[in-house]
């Protein structure tokens, strides 16, 4: 471990060093949105943030959003404890269902909904195994899984490309924490549910924060899973961005401007309490 | 947990379904042809999608401006990200929060956010809709993904193999390429492929800082998606699979092959 320093220099160069590396560009992205916001570049009329972000499309918008980013986490999020503690051990059986759900991670987010659209369309694969099944006749039986209201598509696919993730995480902490001291206080008596309730969950729950915060804003600005999968009405954030920041009308570029600023500070809310929970774990 | 053979076994079967499913379906459509509801299965396959795909101009000229934002990304930001993990790792506990947190909103800011304030900013520069303007852009998300993992490496790293070749009289340039490379070996290809795979895949801050001006590969997919032609979307979407598999399995080579590990 490299021991640190507090004298003003050794802090000076890696200050310097991110506020011009991470810190500027952010700044200037910011910077640029405050100032389209306020009609000064950009093509943008002054934008009232207050009308804008009480505005009932943007405000069903947002709502949008955080459902996908919520369920799509919390599934996620029981999928991965699940296979860390039904496959977190050392048999041949358990190694292969780790590499097997880690299969998806690496795959491209555009790629993963690209998928999930070609099988839970109306006229997708799983709309024609129920054909073959003589469940529906044609593709409007089918219940609307893409495109639907309640983004059920979305949240496939966020689950599919998530679980993973959260999965290897949780892994790696009950591999390192978990086992031994499940293993104590089983010694000591408690019975298996008690273990698992009062010491491995909590355990996990912990250490898998940060990251769990991590999905949900990844989830949360993904344009990818929005363009391929959601719905049309109301459109989710990064959509409805695109949508207003496309359109013809200044006062509509400007609002743009807003609703991204508002996407901004929802992801710096979350940055600081994923690093809060970092440092605590 | 108690193993119930029955159940774990039902449970790796789901697993398999739900892990695979997804990737099988693209491969299935990707050599299919005249596959029209209600078939389960295509009449006949082959490799059409793919030979456009590989064969196009305007697809080729795609895949060569991806795998060039790709590189240019991966050893760019690995370069940056670097020297900046370790002089965050050096500094006060302060001082590393502020960078990580700095770091993780890089990556964390919704990328249609960040590419409409980074759109303007590449357009006063002079570069809008080009492919270095494209490439700063990747450079942010990238940069914070990769301070995240060399603070991580150098906040675990052990001083003492430094010191003894110091102690032994070697000069701080040979302690570099001697001792501390080797033993770098393996973040560096992990950040380089995670480098490389941030850009391969970028969607949003390629469409709004390229303008449309710069084609590359999810670009090209996500149009052949809107225009209905699912085959050449699937053959795409699976060669976006195919080097983010790649690149991984490279880096884990590279560490297997590297004899000192550090993280």
């Amino acid at each position: 471990m490299i021991p640190h320093s507090s004298s003003a220099r050794t802090n000076l160069v890696p200050v310097a060093l991110a506020g011009t590396l991470l810190g500027v560009p952010m700044l200037l992205g910011i910077g640029y949105l405050v100032a389209g916001a306020f009609g000064y570049t950009g093509n943008a009329s002054p934008s009232a943030p207050g009308r804008v972000l009480t505005d009932p499309q943007v405000l069903r918008s947002v709502a949008l959003s955080l459902w996908i980013a919520t369920i799509g986490t919390a599934v996620s999020l029981v999928g991965a404890l699940i296979i860390a503690l039904c496959f977190g051990g050392n048999s041949a059986v358990d190694r292969f269902a780790r590499k097997v759900s880690a299969l998806p991670l690496p795959v491209p987010t555009l790629a993963a909904a690209i998928a999930v659209l070609l099988l839970l369309s109306q006229s997708g694969w799983v709309s024609r195994a129920g054909f073959a099944m003589q469940l529906v006749s044609t593709p409007a039986q089918f219940p609307a899984l893409v495109y639907d209201r309640l983004a059920i598509g979305v949240i496939v696919a966020v689950v599919w490309k998530e679980l993973p993730f959260l999965a290897l995480v949780a892994l790696s902490l009950q591999s390192l924490r978990g086992v031994a001291l499940a293993d104590a206080a089983r010694t000591l008596g408690a019975t298996r549910w008690q273990a698992l309730r009062t010491i491995t969950l909590p355990l996990l729950m912990r250490g898998l924060a940060p990251s769990i915060v991590a999905v949900f804003v990844f989830v949360f600005g993904s344009l990818e899973l929005a363009l391929v999968l959601a719905p049309s009405s109301p459109l989710a954030v990064p959509m409805l961005i695109q949508e207003r920041r496309q359109a013809l009308d200044s006062v509509a570029h400007g609002d743009a401007y807003v609703i991204a600023l508002a996407a901004s500070a929802i992801a710096l809310l979350a940055a600081v309490l994923h690093e809060a929970l970092r440092a605590e774990r | 947990m108690r193993r119930l053979p029955g159940a774990r076994a039902l449970a790796v079967i789901l697993l398999t379904t739900f892990a695979l499913s997804p990737l099988l379906m693209l491969l299935l459509t990707s050599v299919s042809r005249a596959w029209f509801y209600p078939a389960l299965f295509s009449p006949s396959y082959d490799m059409t999608a793919w030979t456009a795909l590989l064969l196009d101009a305007s697809h080729r000229t795609a895949l060569r401006n991806s795998l060039l934002l790709g590189v240019l990304t991966a050893v760019a930001s690995t370069a940056l990200a670097l020297p900046l993990g370790r002089a965050a790792a050096l500094s006060t506990p302060l001082v590393q929060r502020t960078i990580a947190l700095l770091a993780f909103a890089a990556v964390a800011l919704p990328p249609v956010a960040l590419g409409i304030g980074l759109q303007l900013t590449v357009l006063a520069l002079g570069l809008g809709g080009s492919l270095a303007g494209v490439l700063l852009a990747h450079l942010v998300p990238a940069l914070g993904y990769l301070t995240l993992i060399f603070l991580g490496v150098f906040l675990r790293w052990d001083t003492r193999l430094d010191e003894a070749a110091a102690t032994l009289g070697a000069a701080s340039g040979i302690r570099w390429a001697r001792v501390a490379l080797p033993l770098l070996r393996r973040p560096i290809s992990d950040a380089l492929a995670l480098g490389f795979l941030v850009s391969w895949s970028q969607v949003a801050l390629t469409l709004l800082v390229g303008g449309g001006a710069v084609a590359t590969l999810p670009l090209d997919v996500l149009a052949m998606l809107q225009a209905g032609q699912d085959q050449r979307a699937a053959a795409g979407a699976l060669a976006l699979t195919i080097p983010a598999l790649i690149v991984l399995g490279a880096a884990r080579v590279a560490a297997r092959n590297t004899s000192v590990v550090v993280a």
